[in-house]
């Protein structure tokens, strides 16, 4: 059975360098185990909730994360202040913000 | 990589503002909420009482002193996160005792140091909360962690990751920045989302950029008027964050992209990244600042930085300010300072006409 399309759009802004990263990952482009990584942590997460949590009041130069995850059918947006991050959304933004950097 | 890559804005929910929530939120938020809005001008209520209570204090006759002893003493703690999250983390200095060898460690200290002698020696202010807070500061937070913030209680600093940035205490307008956020927060309290978090930031690189000028002994025409230019990457094309004097100009690199700023409001940039752009449109006061400071020339901290300080303290100005209500705190301050009809009065409202905010 092929697998679900994968899709992630990401962007992180402030900070007090106020430098924004950027990067955009379809996991059909990524060799299989690298596509098969983000796949499982993609899997952990309750996207619902996390969309529905509101951004809370700004906090000094923390960062502010937006992501777009397009899996199968759906589409879930998620903007949430670094202070706010779930435990286990965290290593899809080390993983999203190291992609972003790369020249 | 997808070839669409779209920066589509995902903030759909703007930051929670407070005296939205206390107008239509549930009874435990509104209560929340009222509790944080009174709280920041019954605050400042207090401290204008207590600031005047010490200048009778300083000036008066000989007292028994108690109050003059603990003015203009610096009570710094600096930790080491050890590449953790939690904070504050280990003691590694405390204030009076020497180098362990560590720079970050160092360079907090003494950065602190030099913070805390410019708000004291240019404005008498005794610390964050002028009544003499301690400074705390975490170093070595998270692994090859971007930033550096102040989180209500303590700053916190990161190493950087080496390629992009360096570590966060290798420029000191950076760590003067993260203090004035405590300075802000504790004064005019300015909400951290679009025009008052952009004036937030500002105030942060102004007094940060001072702070720099002062122990450097530059004036406006000899300062690089640069934040965080020390802790920009081997590998980014760029000379720092920000410039104050050319807003936009300060980098242009493959990944972090083009520096973003606007000097004038015909450019200010509409986002709902950055808590509304307050990183971007910062630009705008700090170039009106800048104006001001060369417009008058010497020591930039001396006139142009006890304008912006008294606005800062003008309990008239709002949490919710926006450009135009901070440029009028700065003409009233002006014209306490200096008289309406000066140099400085000249300087104050054309440096803000050429960025676009009409007094
Ligand atoms: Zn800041």
């Amino acid at each position: 059975m092929p697998e679900q399309r994968l899709k992630i759009d990401f962007k992180r802004s402030g900070g007090v360098t106020g430098m924004q990263l950027t990067t955009c990952v379809d996991v059909d482009d990524l060799p299989e185990d690298e596509g098969q990584t983000v796949r499982d942590m993609v899997e952990q997460l309750d996207l619902e909730q996390m969309s529905q949590q509101p951004s809370g009041a700004g906090a000094p130069d923390r960062f502010v994360y937006e992501l777009r995850i397009e899996q199968g059918e759906r589409t879930v947006d998620v903007c949430l202040g670094e202070a706010e991050l779930p435990e286990d959304l965290r290593p899809l933004v080390r993983d999203l913000e190291k992609r972003a950097k790369s020249r | 990589m997808c070839n669409n890559c779209r920066n589509p804005l995902y903030c759909i929910v703007p930051p929670i503002i407070l005296d939205r929530i206390a107008r239509n939120g549930n009874e435990g938020q509104r209560d929340r909420a009222l509790r944080t809005l009174s709280r920041d001008h019954s605050l400042r209520m207090a401290r204008l009482h207590m600031a005047e209570l010490r200048v009778v204090i300083r000036r008066g006759a000989p007292t028994t002193g108690t109050l003059e002893q603990t003015c203009g003493n610096k009570r710094r703690t600096i930790y080491d996160a050890q590449n953790g999250e939690t904070l504050p983390g280990v003691v590694v200095r405390p204030e009076g005792t020497d180098s362990a060898g560590d720079v970050a460690v160092d360079e907090a200290y003494d950065g602190l140091g030099a913070t805390y002698d410019f708000f004291w020696e240019t404005f008498e202010r005794d610390s964050i909360d002028d009544d003499g807070l301690p400074l705390e500061a975490t170093v070595h937070f998270g692994e090859d962690y971007d930033n550096a913030f102040w989180n209500g209680v303590q700053m916190v600093f990161g190493d950087g990751d080496g390629e992009l940035f360096n570590r966060f205490t290798s420029s000191l307008d950076v760590i003067g920045h993260e203090l004035a956020h405590g300075v802000t927060e504790d004064e005019a309290g300015l909400i951290y989302w679009r025009e008052p978090g952009a004036l937030n930031e500002s105030m942060s690189d102004v007094f940060g950029s001072l702070v720099k000028q002062k122990k450097l002994g530059q004036t406006a025409e000899e300062a690089d008027w640069l934040i965080g230019a020390e802790l920009l990457g081997p590998e980014v094309d760029g000379v720092a964050l920000r410039s104050m004097s050319a807003p936009g100009t300060a980098y242009d690199d493959d990944v972090l992209g083009k520096d973003p700023q606007p000097g004038h409001m015909d450019d200010f940039v509409n986002t709902l990244s950055d808590n509304g752009g307050v990183h971007i449109n910062s630009g705008i006061p700090n170039h009106a600042f800048y104006l001001v400071a060369t417009a008058l020339g010497s020591y930039a901290w001396e006139r142009a930085g006890r304008i912006w300080y008294e606005a800062l303290r003008d309990p008239q100005l709002r949490p919710n300010a926006r450009f135009r209500a901070f440029a009028r705190a700065t003409v009233t301050a002006t014209s306490a300072l200096y008289g309406p009809g000066g140099d400085e009065m000249k300087a104050v409202t054309h440096g803000w006409e050429s960025v676009g905010i009409h007094i």
